[in-house]
């Protein structure tokens, strides 16, 4: 598949992007002789909710992606192994792989209080000071190891709820945790299973994609949500719902799809079913940096919300 | 801990082969409730869906009701019906993922490629056949579990973190090409369930009998009965209660309690705050407790008092007993009742009627509701100044069935559950995360910051509305309903 066509397929995504994703993967591994690129899905601080968006990817899905995609070789959620054998998993797969395992961090990195809000493990008997095996100590030495570091979820990337006012934990996403710049950042909350294959296929076949300010793949994170809404002729005739549960335009109801970037009007989610301004709510933001308090009241308008908004929130300074 | 969701130590003390000590750990706080603070009433569903991906439906749910109790909002049926319609669709998500996805591993061996490499011990009992069926309907969950989702998202807008659950009722209008897709979906999960789901958990029940002891505690338990119908949602389908001693009590809000000396949190009033250094703390979960004692919550505690709830000498099944093969069954079983439930929920939708009836400003500023989430009772409590929220209080299903020590030294239910266990080989003690994953832990679910020691008390002096209105009592037509939902039948 030749880039053109990678590009289109997951800008113009159909049903089957991550089918026709999984099957190109394949042949391109198999012309290249190389082998299944070793994964290690690390959930630091988080909810488990990319990991359940993951296992939502639709026809064909996790199956398919496990046996065929990647060597999955740590992942809290799925890994038989368990107790101190889990962690020697990861020690192995780490070492072993060092320079070129691609290393997955889902949920936020606490550093408050020398990263006692998240806590892996325990060296000694439980609660003895100095013997937690913290989030934040695991991902500083994962990140010095991998081959390329990607952020799944808006906690991951830029902190995102775990990080919300007053972030009593002191979370900080990734790339501010490690102090690497090159982390690519896939936001959403959770993440559309799509975007985390379509970024990690891109990755293995063709390198790292072109990142926008925010560390995201410009191919997903290109446009606004509220230049392919559904709706936008209401917007355009100036016709706004008064409330969640109407047909109209969403952003006098707190819609922020005129400043958050995603394909989601086109892709939808959940077996491509749905997505929320389809269900008569606004737009939240969840893939912007600023998720969740730039967002909230989630259904006050945008200039109320962010009052540094222009009035109307689409005229001037928004790309839209 | 792999396979739960979120971060989970279990560290067992062991004398000879046998366990006489446990610690559940929760190692993750990220402090929900503070951020809560200053945010707008109905910010409420959203925000705290996030505090759970793998049954954020449930938050939504008692996010969204909360609001509803602020507002006085009164739901027009297709709203509360369809509420209850999408948290069906989480919990079938739930239980399915749980057992195929977290649990099965723990008792069939998969081929040992990733991720399942690496495992040390056994005890595998399953013949070739077996384990190769077991395998395959893992495949199989992973797509009944996904189409669980899709039924969701349909009227709830996406998932995890729906959006269709909105103050006032649910915002997806009710049509006739998205009540057949939800059929559809529907239909296939049913069959699912009875192809696969139940049959396999009567495999397994065959195969490890001394699982119906191993991971048995007293039989305390708790249920605010599961799916709440009614313009206001106060009436429960399923009995509520507290089961202990052989009988069922209606819940007393003002007896619970959440201890802290094994937290890490200050014991000072009126806020305590997140203590990571206290000595002798172990875990970032607090400690429920009702009249001091420690109740399990989850599917197995809805089914017990449920039966104790029935008519006197009614035994449908003998027990439950309270080890961990009762458990599975009793989340696969009432997986099976609640597609049921929620195929009927879906004919009764009216296409074209409204779903959605939202007031326009705050009646009443606190607000304490219970309601079940796919892993027991989930308590939201809140209190109101203007439309800010001041205080917001959670207490999960995890918190209850993972919580420490109390104050008074008294272990949790998974801790109790651990305790006494005989270990075949201490060495590699496969039945420790056994006992323990069949409680569904959600780690990221369980650790909050709380009000201290004295529990809803504080909040409820002075403020006397909420809590008891919102429908903890039994009602008998709760009861009837639960006959076809939660009491009508054995595995």
């Amino acid at each position: 598949m030749d880039y053109c066509d990678f590009r289109d397929l997951v800008t113009c995504s159909g049903e089957n992007t991550t089918a026709v994703l999984i099957r190109e993967l394949n042949r391109f591994l198999d012309q290249a002789a190389k082998p299944k690129p070793p994964v290690i899905w690390f959930e630091a601080n988080a909810c488990s909710g990319d990991s359940i968006s993951l296992f939502n990817a639709a026809g064909p899905g996790l199956e398919q992606i496990l046996s065929s995609i990647i060597d999955l070789r740590y992942s809290n959620a799925l890994m038989a192994a368990e107790g101190p054998a889990a962690i020697e998993e990861l020690a192995a797969a780490a070492t072993a792989n060092a320079g070129v395992f691609v290393l997955v961090v889902e949920g936020a990195i606490p550093v408050a209080a020398r990263g006692r809000y998240g806590i892996v493990s325990w060296r000694g008997p439980m609660g003895t000071a100095g013997d937690a095996v913290t989030v934040a100590s695991i991902v500083e030495w994962l990140g010095s190891l991998a081959g390329s570091v990607v952020a799944v979820g808006t906690c991951a990337t830029h902190g995102g709820p775990s990080a919300a006012r007053p972030n009593p934990s002191g979370s900080l996403g990734t790339s501010a945790a490690l102090g690497r710049r090159d982390v690519i950042n896939v936001t959403g909350c959770p993440a559309h299973p799509d975007w985390t294959m379509a970024t990690l296929a891109h990755l293995l076949m063709y390198g790292p994609p072109g990142l926008d300010r925010w560390g995201r793949p410009t191919l997903i994170y290109g446009d606004t949500v509220h230049r392919h809404c559904q709706r936008r002729s209401y917007f355009d005739r100036g016709e706004f719902a008064t409330g969640p549960g109407r047909r109209e335009c969403m952003f006098e109801a707190g819609c922020v799809g005129p400043v958050t970037h995603s394909d989601c009007p086109y892709r939808q989610w959940n077996s491509y079913v749905n997505w929320p301004v389809k269900a008569s709510t606004p737009c939240i933001g969840c893939t912007t940096p600023e998720f969740p308090d730039g967002s909230t009241p989630f259904f006050a308008p945008l200039p109320v919300k962010r009052p540094g908004s222009p009035p109307g929130g689409h005229k001037e300074g928004i790309r839209v | 801990m792999t396979r739960v969701s979120g971060l989970l130590s279990i560290e067992v003390v062991v004398d000879g082969n046998q366990v006489v000590d446990a610690r559940a750990s929760g190692g993750q706080f990220r402090g929900f409730e503070m951020m809560m603070r200053g945010r707008h009433v109905t910010d409420a569903p959203y925000f705290t869906e996030r505090v759970c991906g793998i049954c954020s439906a449930a938050h939504g749910y008692a996010g969204a009701l909360v609001a509803d109790r602020a507002y006085h909002n009164e739901l027009p049926p297709n709203g509360w019906i369809l509420r209850n319609f999408i948290l069906g669709a989480e919990i079938l998500q739930n239980q399915i993922r749980h057992f195929y996805l977290l649990s099965l591993p723990d008792f069939v061996e998969f081929p040992p490629v990733p991720p399942f490499q690496g495992v040390v011990g056994g005890d595998y009992r399953l013949g070739v056949a077996a384990t190769g069926r077991m395998v395959a309907n893992y495949i199989r969950a992973v797509d009944a579990s996904r189409k669980c989702h899709e039924m969701m998202a349909a009227f709830a807008g996406k998932a995890p973190h729906a959006h269709g659950m909105v103050p006032g009722g649910v915002s997806v209008p009710v049509t006739a090409d998205r009540v057949l897709k939800c059929s559809s979906l529907l239909e296939e999960t049913i069959s699912f369930l009875d192809d696969c789901y139940l049959p396999d958990v009567e495999t397994l029940a065959g195969a490890y009998p001394d699982y119906f002891q191993i991971g048995s505690r007293p039989a305390r338990f708790y249920s605010s009965g599961l799916f709440r119908v009614g313009p206001r949602m106060d009436t429960p389908l399923t009995p509520s209660g507290v089961l202990y001693d052989g009988r069922v009590e209606p819940v007393d809000p003002l007896f619970i309690q959440e201890h802290l000396r094994r937290s890490w949190f200050d014991e000072g009033l009126p806020h305590p705050a997140p203590d990571p250094d206290k000595p002798l703390a172990y875990t970032w979960s607090t400690a429920p407790r009702y009249r001091g004692m420690a109740l399990e919550v989850g599917p197995l505690a809805r089914r017990a008092v449920c039966e104790a709830s029935g008519p006197p000498g009614r035994t449908l099944f003998p027990g439950p007993g309270t080890g961990t093969m009762d458990r599975l069954i009793a989340r696969a079983v009432e997986a099976r009742q609640i597609a049921s439930l929620i195929w009927d929920l879906l004919k009764t939708l009216e296409p074209g009627a409204p779903t959605v009836a939202q007031n326009p400003s705050v009646a009443d500023p606190f607000v304490s509701i219970t309601v079940e989430a796919p892993r027991g009772t989930l308590q939201h409590t809140m209190l109101v100044a203007g439309e800010e929220i001041a205080r917001y209080n959670i207490i999960t299903p995890s918190a209850w069935n993972f919580s420490p020590h109390d104050n008074c030294g008294n272990p949790g239910p998974a801790e109790e559950a651990l305790i006494g266990t005989v270990l075949a080989d201490p060495g590699c003690p496969v039945e420790v995360g056994r006992i323990v994953r069949a409680f569904d832990p959600c780690m990221s679910c369980a650790t909050h910051v709380i009000r201290p020691g004295r529990g809803v008390k504080v909040l409820a002096v002075g403020q006397p509305v909420g809590v008891a209105s919102s429908g903890h009592d039994t009602t008998q037509r709760g009861v009837e309903d639960a006959r076809d939902l939660g009491c009508s039948r054995g595995p």
